[in-house]
């Protein structure tokens, strides 16, 4: 049963739709309680949760479908008529049934007893006897086992004609035991009065072994039992033979039934056993608990290391080793611990397919869903976060992105339109895209709206980037007419605020006419940070390390001046602007010796755009625990959360995106023109961690 | 050329389990909702095998088996339903249409792929 474990997240949102559309119709009993097409449905359900029920043992919950879906399907065959007062009884049972399956949901038990009074209300209508609801697999007790057996085999035409084939079934008999087998062509007349539909053949077969059961050889001949001559017989240790009887259809399905509630075979038990022993069920609450110890102890260890590191020194070796041992061991099982919560994305995927369907029907747009990176793991807290964003972003591309049939048309493309996700690793950070092949963002008509809600100013001037992003400011929307399929302009600027509780960005890349690439960055642990640490005026800050590409000592002559009081510097070719740490954190250093030589750490934002940091000094690299500074205190833009150090004090982990899109005050005074204020800030602040 | 079979249940939860199982044997999985889709869904292309359930909307199993078996391209084509143990006339009913076989729900995917192995190569 363990590999049907990702398929518990569908079953259950199938429960959900199964249930919601179960109230819609139960209510229509009460004013007509003998709608056959109402009352098939209503079993329907009920015998769908069952299944569902059998195949991720939810004992209680199977039992308690295998009776409503009893009693249901009496009253659908008409056998049982619903009398005055059973339709309200059918909303009830309804209402129990959301509760059992919620508490399977959340992998707790229901209250106990809740369904008692229901079930005997609905065995008494039903005349039922105290039913072994045998929920589990359908086993036989186990039956007495021989030397093996003597079966003959004759196949009539009845059994061709429903596609049966005697060689798969004896190939099936074969893996039983050892097998020798005669084949009999007696029966088979000449030539010309050979009628090809006809079963002439037959079989002689022997089949020894030590451990074979009457059953499973019956087994193997169940499907055909009643189109065929069959005669099954025991070899016995003695010459003696018993005469086996042809097994019927019904006497070896009344067994089950009768012996059920105490039978389980060996089969199910090793099934069961099997099961336990590769997974196990924990609370998330202990877990949680275990990585906040966990880091915690990472914390604990970072201050060790700086404290000792005053006292030791090169010569101390083995201290040193030691120190380092505890150091990479407490990383081992940090990422241990971590890799627990994470989960792969494919059950958060397997629903989109059905999104897709159901809206393209809905907008009668030809759509393919492509997926990509299903295998992807990512912290389970995250995962669940992330559904409604991305079914968002998906009904988005599928409603705004991509055109209509006719459009597609006279554009050349495909009448088919993509919808493509991917999820990948990268830096440290999950990457998730939803892209499609529609007509992209109109920077005009993006622009223009924007002018138009009052967001930014008429003669503003905006980069390609910055007017992509001003989808996600609150109370836009270049939807002509608002689709009830994404909802109100809401909706992106929703989206990035839950990634940002996530610790993560949402951007948008557009290429008008060819589609858009929505791009979610999160962190993969929301815990534990590589940093660097770095000082400007005395004051520590941390930046992340995976953002680092690397550091240097600018050479004078590589910087220049730009007319709107920005810097940047020449590497290698490349333009980089440069931002100083200090005035971007509104540092006073008056009375702070400046270095005669200051440093550019060079990092990458998030679309692969450099910048360069300018830092007094670097003081190495530390692994810190990140605290959210949003949780604790607010939002401030640059910066991306805080980190508890070695030390024990407090610092700011520093926003890299937040930083490249800030308006960085001029140090000559003068008003920055270039970059209007409000948008940068809302469209790239956040945390990055 | 992989084997391609012909899976109509209308839980996807079922759907899922099944095309999962089957992929793993070899199978190329065609999924539909109920019998009237897997209609329509048969004219397109050959089936090695066909497994249905029973209980569906618009056109049930039973009825999806013999409308199956009147079309000459699915004479010889092993299809399985899929029941519960307590619709034994359904097995019955089933048989009488022309279904070559059953498996009963709840299974696991082994019990699964053991019937499959008794009626498809």
């Amino acid at each position: 049963m363990n590999e049907l474990e990702q398929f518990k997240q569908t079953f259950f949102e199938e429960c959900e739709e199964l249930l919601q559309r179960f109230e819609e119709v139960a209510v229509t009993l009460v004013a007509g309680p003998n709608d056959a097409e109402v009352l098939d449905d209503i079993f329907r359900t009920v015998h769908s949760i069952k299944a569902g029920a059998g195949a991720f043992k939810f004992q209680r919950l199977a039992t308690y479908c295998h009776e409503f879906e009893n009693f249901m399907d009496l009253v659908r065959g008409g056998k049982l008529q619903l009398v005055e007062g059973d339709p309200d009884l059918v909303i009830q049972a309804g209402d129990i049934l959301q509760d059992l399956v919620a508490a399977a949901r959340a992998g707790m038990e229901a209250q106990a007893g809740i369904e008692d009074e229901i079930l005997e209300i609905l065995r008494n209508k039903t005349g039922a006897p105290q039913s072994n609801a045998n929920a589990g697999a359908d086993v036989n007790a186990a039956a007495p086992i021989g030397a093996g057996f003597t079966i003959k085999f004759r196949p009539h035409r009845a059994m061709y004609e429903t596609a049966n084939e005697p060689q798969l079934l004896l190939h099936a008999l074969k893996s039983l035991g050892v097998m020798s087998i005669s084949t009999s062509s007696e029966a088979l007349p000449d030539l010309v009065k050979l009628d090809p539909l006809e079963g002439y053949l037959s079989w002689d077969i022997e089949i020894r072994g030590d451990d074979i059961s009457r059953e499973s050889v019956e087994e193997v001949f169940e499907f055909v039992d009643g189109d065929c001559d069959l005669e099954i017989n025991e070899i016995e240790c003695a010459s003696e033979r018993v005469a086996a009887d042809l097994p019927e259809a019904p006497d070896a399905a009344d067994e089950p039934m009768a012996g059920a509630a105490t039978a389980a075979s060996t089969d199910s038990k090793a099934i069961a056993a099997a099961a336990q022993s590769t997974s196990i069920r924990v609370e998330l609450e202990r877990i949680d608990r275990l990585v906040d110890m966990v880091g915690e102890l990472v914390i604990a260890q970072a201050m060790a290391l700086d404290s000792l590191s005053e006292l030791v020194d090169i010569r101390h070796v083995k201290q040193l080793q030691a120190l380092e041992d505890l150091t990479m061991r407490t990383r081992q099982l940090q990422e241990g611990v971590m890799a627990v919560r994470m989960q792969p994305l494919k059950a958060l995927f397997s629903r989109f397919p059905r999104v897709v369907r159901d809206l393209s029907k809905k907008l009668d747009k030809n759509v393919r869903l492509e997926l990509e990176g299903e295998a992807t793991e990512v912290d389970k807290t995250i995962i669940e976060e992330l559904s409604d964003p991305l079914t968002h972003m998906i009904r988005n591309c599928m409603d705004h992105g991509l055109e209509t049939r006719e459009e597609r048309a006279e554009t050349g493309k495909d009448e088919q339109g993509i919808v493509k996700i991917s999820a990948e690793h990268r830096n440290g950070r999950i990457l998730i895209r939803v892209a499609d092949d529609g007509r992209g963002l109109s920077l005009k008509r993006v622009r223009q709206k924007a002018i138009d809600n009052g967001l930014i100013d008429e003669d503003a001037e905006l980069s390609k980037e910055e007017i992509e992003a001003l989808i996600f400011m609150p109370g836009f929307s270049t939807a002509a007419a608002i689709s009830d399929v994404s909802g109100r302009g809401v909706g992106m600027d929703v989206v990035r605020r839950n990634i940002q509780k996530l610790g993560g960005r949402v951007t948008v890349e557009s290429e008008e006419g060819k589609g858009s690439t929505f791009t979610l960055a999160l962190p993969l642990t929301l815990a534990v940070l590589d940093g660097m640490l770095i000082s400007v005026a005395g004051e520590r800050f941390v930046v992340p390390l995976s953002t680092i590409v690397e550091t240097v000592l600018p050479d004078p002559s590589s910087v220049r001046q730009l007319p709107d009081g920005g810097t940047v510097m020449s590497i290698r070719g490349e333009t980089i602007r440069l931002i100083d740490v200090c005035a971007a954190m509104s540092i006073d250093r008056s009375g702070q010796p400046e270095p005669l030589r200051k440093l550019a750490v060079i990092v990458e934002t998030e679309f692969g755009r450099r910048i360069g940091l300018i830092v007094d000094e670097l003081l190495g690299q530390q692994q810190v625990v990140i605290k959210s500074l949003e949780a604790n205190y607010r939002s401030i833009s640059g910066v991306a959360g805080t980190a508890i150090l070695g030390d024990g004090r407090v610092r700011l982990i520093l926003d890299i995106d937040g930083l490249a899109a800030m308006d960085v005050p001029r140090t000559d005074g003068g008003q920055p023109s270039n970059t209007p204020t409000d948008t940068n800030r809302v469209a790239s602040g956040g945390q990055s961690a | 050329m992989s084997k391609r079979v012909l899976a109509v249940d209308d839980s996807k939860t079922m759907r899922d389990m099944v095309a999962f199982t089957l992929k793993r044997e070899g199978f190329e999985v065609v999924e539909a909702e109920d019998g009237v889709e897997a209609m329509e869904v048969s004219t397109t292309g050959d089936y090695d095998l066909v497994i249905s359930d029973v209980n569906m909307p618009r056109m049930d199993g039973i009825t999806l088996v013999g409308k199956l078996r009147e079309n000459p391209k699915f004479r010889a084509t092993p299809i399985l339903i899929l029941t519960t143990e307590a619709d034994q006339t359904k097995k019955e009913a089933g048989k009488a249409a022309g279904a070559t076989g059953w498996i009963v729900k709840p299974f696991d995917p082994d019990q699964l792929v053991n019937v499959v192995r008794r009626v498809c190569r």
